[in-house]
């Protein structure tokens, strides 16, 4: 009798340390991989934002694409209508990414040049479809 | 008229599954027959429902509201009878047909349906009223008529999309089955033996959604152009969580029939994995959290879902803690048993669809607490968090056909070493020859190793005993080592370039030089677009793939087809990006080892868990 309650004991307080464990490791493994979404308008603002992961969201404002002819640079213009962010993009665009459409950039904000480096550009699949993030950041403006 | 037929067969269905439900519980003097025979009412009327909506395709009947925003006249004819299920309305009322033909089949096969089918009916009824109140397929666009309609979305014109959705949902929809069981024992508990289906309506509908969630991915992957077979998507996430909790299910209903355990556990699984598979259609079709590949949007409306995901979840469990299956339940478990072993696979399963959970829902979460600031989880946070799990549980898998019901000892520990050892050896030498070192691809493989020999062990004990071998099982398992085995080769060996070509040049990427041969235009009724010629040379092996680059005027929009080789060794995928200039194109070449060994794992999957219930005797 004495047996078994001790191995209960140590199955319970195992079965709870290895639950603490696992949580500590998840929380820990979330906060790093979370990515924080802000406007043009919040990065233009004087508050400044320190985070190493941002998306930012908009519109391609027209006539600001230039890319280069014989690198897979991209330059452009992201707004939601109030300010706007230059974003530096080396790689693949995808096929919705166009002038007036909606965009969401994953990347890091250099303040000291004003540039926003993205390491990915995303646009949805949907000609009617404005993610929801860039939606509101529209909304807000107007 | 023909929509008004629909119509009206709709809300007949919707009036009759009510009935049914009502009769259950209300008049205990009506014989079985009469639940069988309703049934088959729902399912006729459905089915007349649907080939109502189909005719209304078939007919570019564009007064049709549903139709017209998802149809066009220039769509070949199988995207038109696909083109149901393209939008939130008429996917539902596929859903629906399809929940009704497994409550028929249920009923069909099992005698004692009176409780079991009226539960099922309690889901099907939420969900017709639903549709027919809020998301009816048959509205009209009236008095103006669209004379071509909008098109279906260019993305989803593709081969995999008549079979994906219909697959997917035999999975979903097949959960209501369980769940049926489990209700109608806590409500009449007579014997346990009432909970034996369980186990074998579990396996198909978990076979269904294997299919599915690999149709989508096999799909995701060539369609999107990324070149990826998973992104942690919330979409793909809200199909995976039932298919873990479902995998759950059948471990725990087959030692509930075998050794009368885990019975409580089972019943709240039931509920767990249906009502999972509801928040996935609230997760999809609300739009709550950005996703790539959700199509049937509807975020008004999908709220609606979540009450019935929830509907299900305080019925379920309001009958479980006032009914709960009570009985002594010390369960006597060493760790060398096959019971412990069970038990660590079903904590494990429904740990990772937890962790799947949060990490899919914490934008929700997080932006109710922050007060509006809105994030992503990345897909790190999902491997390297559910790739240690996996691990383990894979390890747990491995070892449960070397142990035995009740045992308390290892009987074969010689032979358990020998397998360990020279899975470790063989996953070295595999590591050391086809690929570079890598750690989780060693652990990873070791893994495999030892599940595959612990099979074959099983497969030789039940050769020399004679007795009936549950060769699904067998085979779902190894479908699992062979899937195991492809995503850590392919994701840890792939490489990839992206770069600008003008005709003639050459790029190269490992062994490989890959040059743009010739460009050329592509027209069909309903796209137009470019077509690139590349040449892919390794050694002597000369390979030939043609990227394109399409634009679809009805909904104005361009897709990207990959150019893809496969073989089961290795895929080369091109994908075109940009076009720089006449005969000048951006372009991403990957080269993917063993990829093919996800979906091939995944079919065999299927196909065991299919012919789950024939066991056979191998010698």
């Amino acid at each position: 009798m004495r047996k078994q309650r001790r191995n209960r004991i140590i199955f319970v307080s195992s079965f709870i340390f290895s639950l603490s464990l696992a949580s500590v490791f998840i929380i820990l493994a979330m906060n790093e991989n979370i990515d924080f979404y802000y406007t043009p308008s919040d990065l233009t603002s004087s508050k400044i934002i320190n985070k190493e992961n941002l998306r930012i969201g908009g519109l391609v404002q027209e006539d600001s694409i230039e890319s280069s002819q014989d690198s897979l640079e991209t330059n452009f213009l992201i707004t939601d209508l109030e300010n706007t962010v230059k974003v530096n993009y080396v790689g693949i665009l995808p096929n919705l990414f166009k002038e007036k459409s909606g965009v969401i950039a994953r990347g890091y904000f250099d303040y000291s040049k004003g540039i926003f480096y993205a390491k990915e550009i995303l646009a949805k699949h949907d000609e009617n479809y404005i993610p929801k993030e860039v939606k509101k950041a529209l909304v807000n403006d107007s | 008229m023909i929509p008004e037929i629909g119509n009206f067969f709709l809300v007949f269905s919707m009036i009759n599954s009510l009935l049914l439900v009502a009769t259950a519980f209300v008049l205990p003097s009506v014989s079985e027959r009469f639940f069988l025979l309703a049934s088959l009412v729902s399912f006729s009327a459905l089915l007349l429902s649907f080939v109502a909506l189909e005719i209304s395709f078939l007919t570019d009947d564009f007064s049709v509201l549903y139709v017209a925003s998802n149809s066009n006249p220039n769509l070949p004819i199988y995207f038109k009878f696909a083109a149901l299920w393209g939008g939130h309305e008429g996917s539902l009322l596929l859903f629906l047909l399809i929940l009704s033909a497994w409550i028929l089949t249920f009923v069909i096969f099992h005698n004692d349906h009176r409780y079991s089918s009226a539960f099922m009916n309690v889901v099907l009824f939420a969900l017709l009223a639903f549709t027919v109140f809020l998301s009816n397929p048959f509205e009209r666009l009236l008095p103006i008529s669209s004379m071509s309609g909008s098109d279906l979305n260019p993305l989803l014109q593709d081969f995999a999309f008549t079979i994906h959705p219909p697959m997917l949902y035999m999975g979903y929809a097949g959960l209501v089955i369980p769940f049926g069981i489990g209700m109608s024992f806590l409500l009449n508990q007579k014997s346990i033996k009432q909970l034996e289906p369980i186990r074998s309506w579990s396996v198909v509908s978990w076979a269904f959604l294997t299919l599915g969630i690999s149709l989508g991915s096999w799909w995701a992957y060539y369609e999107l152009g990324w070149g990826g077979w998973w992104f942690w998507d919330p979409v793909e996430n809200s199909a995976l969580i039932p298919w873990l909790l479902c995998t759950a299910l059948i471990h725990s209903s087959v030692a509930t029939n075998s050794r009368q355990i885990f019975i409580n556990w089972t019943l709240s699984l039931t509920i767990l994995s249906l009502a999972g598979s509801l928040l996935g259609m609230f997760l999809v079709r609300s739009g709550i959290i950005t996703s790539v590949h959700s199509f049937a949007l509807d975020p008004d409306r999908g709220i609606f879902l979540l009450f019935i995901c929830f509907l299900i979840i305080i019925l379920g469990f309001s009958l479980f803690f006032l009914k709960s299956f009570k009985r002594d339940s010390k369960i006597e478990m060493s760790i060398y048993s096959r019971e412990f072993m069970f038990f660590m696979n079903n904590a494990f399963l429904v740990a990772l669809s937890g962790i799947v959970l949060l990490g899919t829902i914490y934008p929700i979460i997080y932006e109710i607490f922050s007060g509006g600031d809105q994030i992503t989880v990345g897909a790190p946070y999902f491997n390297m968090v559910t790739v240690p799990f996996a691990l383990v549980l894979l390890f747990f898998q491995a070892m449960g056909p070397l142990t035995k019901w009740g045992g308390k000892k290892i009987d074969s520990m010689k032979t358990i070493l020998m397998i360990v050892i020279s899975s470790i050896f063989l996953s070295f030498l595999i590591s050391e020859i086809f690929f570079s070192f890598s750690f989780y691809e060693f652990i990873g493989n070791i893994i495999v190793l030892i599940l595959i020999q612990s099979l074959i062990l099983l497969i030789s004990k039940s050769f020399s005993s004679g007795n009936k071998t549950n060769l699904s099982m067998i085979l779902g398992h190894l479908g699992i080592a062979i899937l195991t085995f492809g995503i850590t080769v392919s994701s840890l060996n792939s490489i990839e370039k992206e770069f600008i070509l003008k005709k003639n040049e050459s790029v190269s990427l490992g062994s490989s030089t890959i040059t743009l041969e010739q460009t050329q235009t592509v027209k069909e009724d309903n796209y137009y677009g470019d077509r690139v010629t590349f040449t892919y040379q390794e050694k002597d092996r000369i390979l030939k793939l043609y990227p394109e680059r399409r634009f679809y005027p009805a909904s104005r929009m361009e897709t990207s087809e990959a150019g893809i080789s496969p073989s089961i060794y290795k895929d080369v995928y091109i994908s075109l990006g940009q076009k720089i200039s006449e005969n000048t194109w951006a372009a991403k070449v990957q080269i993917k080892p063993l990829v093919r060994l996800i979906w091939l794992g995944a079919i065999i999957m299927f196909l065991a868990g299919l012919f789950a219930r024939i066991r056979v005797k191998l010698r």
